[in-house]
């Protein structure tokens, strides 16, 4: 007994160490289904974070003015004299700015898509600074499933509206879902360059850009290629745009092809998703 | 009463660190609002308070946002009870202490995240971190530590009566 109370801050420690060790190894895999603890948690915090993050969209613009305060007074005289310019051809454009572009975008999608798409907003973000996920307010009850991919418009060339890839679904609560986006570490996608075919495998990093290599050491690969998911593995739908090459590293001790790849979305400025959900 | 509102301000920066915070990121890095806060009840209630919130603030936290849960957890448990430890050694009311120990517990927090996704072999560039995250994240959370301590001094200390001229 006399042991048990000399070391008794020290066992409890100890203790709570290795269930949280244990607790690491058996998640650090992929779950095939969340507990039960995780789900009433999920629930009770999804429509309060949605009411915040829906404010904060509103407030974030505030923030960004209160950084460049030094030049205020300067810029102040500048915009003036622009005010009463503007104003007028403010009034013209007004129409057109009404249909803003993402809107556009969306229902452009929506009518140009092959697959059933289930639109989604964005709650909130991890915070940290270590990764790029993001929790969805569509759930089991809207039809998402887990390792659903996930999907933005973007305008290619020729105004032509279609899907980018953000990332897939890892989790699903009733109402809400986990999202990975592709410039996450974990996420690996294999992509066919459009123009010539050839395969390869692209991974995300934490300082937020895609590298990956192709398969094939000779072929092909110009700065400016798309590329499109080819569907291998089948964790992500076939045919989805993922970005440009934008630079081409050869290695030739590796005997293969590097390439660093720009993301067609815009990561930063994402509010609104779609869940593919065929 | 007291452990009621340490809960409630944990479940508001939950809420707010993941809604409004990425937005004010300082050349992309976000500050830890959670570390900041499990420095200060630490370093004010000692290590039993520190640890068990500290368990609680991280597994919130892993539970909502991660699919591997207990890292964060680990890491804020052993952040709050070793600080707690060392509660009693350190002077009150000094505000360089929260400064020092929130950049302590920065660099720690990081070294022991990128040790954990070591052994959990995802691969992770640590230079890029030791360059450009981790110094300002320091610089960051530093600050946000003084803002944090004098709010939750605020919150905390009794109101006492005064009588005649304020004084100090």
């Amino acid at each position: 007994m006399y042991f048990f109370k000399k070391y008794k801050d020290r066992m409890i420690v100890t203790g709570v160490a290795v269930i949280l060790l244990i607790i690491i190894g058996i998640t650090s895999r992929e779950r095939i289904k969340m507990t039960k603890f995780e789900k009433i948690i999920g629930n009770l915090l999804t429509p309060v974070s949605k009411i915040s993050f829906n404010v904060t969209k509103r407030v974030s613009n505030v923030f960004s003015s209160i950084r460049d305060i030094g030049n205020l007074k300067e810029e102040n005289e500048e915009l003036k004299a622009l005010v009463a310019k503007l104003e007028e051809e403010n009034r013209d454009y007004l129409n057109i700015i009404g249909k803003a572009d993402y809107l556009k975008i969306e229902s452009e999608l929506l009518e140009n898509t092959k697959h059933d798409l289930i639109p989604a907003q964005i709650i909130s973000k991890e915070p940290g600074n270590w990764y790029d996920r993001f929790v969805i307010d569509k759930g089991l009850k809207d039809g998402v499933k887990k390792g659903a991919t996930v999907v933005h418009g973007i305008e290619v060339d020729n105004d032509f509206v279609q899907e980018g890839i953000v990332g897939r679904i890892v989790d699903v609560g009733d109402n809400w879902a986990k999202v990975i986006t592709i410039i996450d570490e974990l996420n690996s996608i294999s992509f066919k360059n459009i123009r010539t075919q050839d395969g390869g495998i692209i991974t995300g990093s934490v300082d937020n850009t895609l590298s990956g290599y192709l398969f094939d050491s000779k072929s092909d690969v110009i700065i400016e290629d798309k590329l499109y998911t080819s569907g291998l593995g089948g964790s992500f739908v076939k045919d989805i745009y993922i970005g440009d090459v934008e630079e081409v590293i050869s290695d030739e001790e590796d005997l293969m092809k590097r390439i660093l790849v720009k993301p067609a979305i815009n990561f930063k400025k994402l509010y609104n998703v779609f869940i593919i959900s065929d | 009463m007291k452990i009621f509102t340490i809960f409630t301000i944990i479940i508001i920066n939950l809420i707010l660190q993941s809604t409004i915070l990425p937005y004010l990121d300082i050349m992309g890095v976000v500050p830890n609002t959670a570390l900041v806060i499990v420095v200060i009840i630490a370093l004010s209630k000692g290590k039993y308070y520190g640890g068990f919130f500290g368990l609680f603030i991280g597994l919130m936290q892993d539970i909502i946002f991660n699919i591997t849960i207990g890292i964060n957890g680990f890491i804020y448990f052993f952040a709050g009870y070793l600080l707690g430890s060392i509660e009693h050694i350190l002077v009150r009311d000094n505000i360089i202490n929260p400064i020092i120990f929130t950049s302590l517990t920065t660099v720690y927090y990081n070294l022991f995240y990128f040790l954990f996704m070591y052994f959990l072999s995802r691969n992770i560039p640590l230079e890029y971190f030791i360059y450009h995250v981790i110094p300002i994240e320091i610089l960051y959370n530093g600050l946000i530590s003084v803002l944090f301590y004098k709010i939750y001094n605020r919150i905390f200390t009794a109101p006492s009566l005064k009588f005649g001229r304020k004084s100090r």
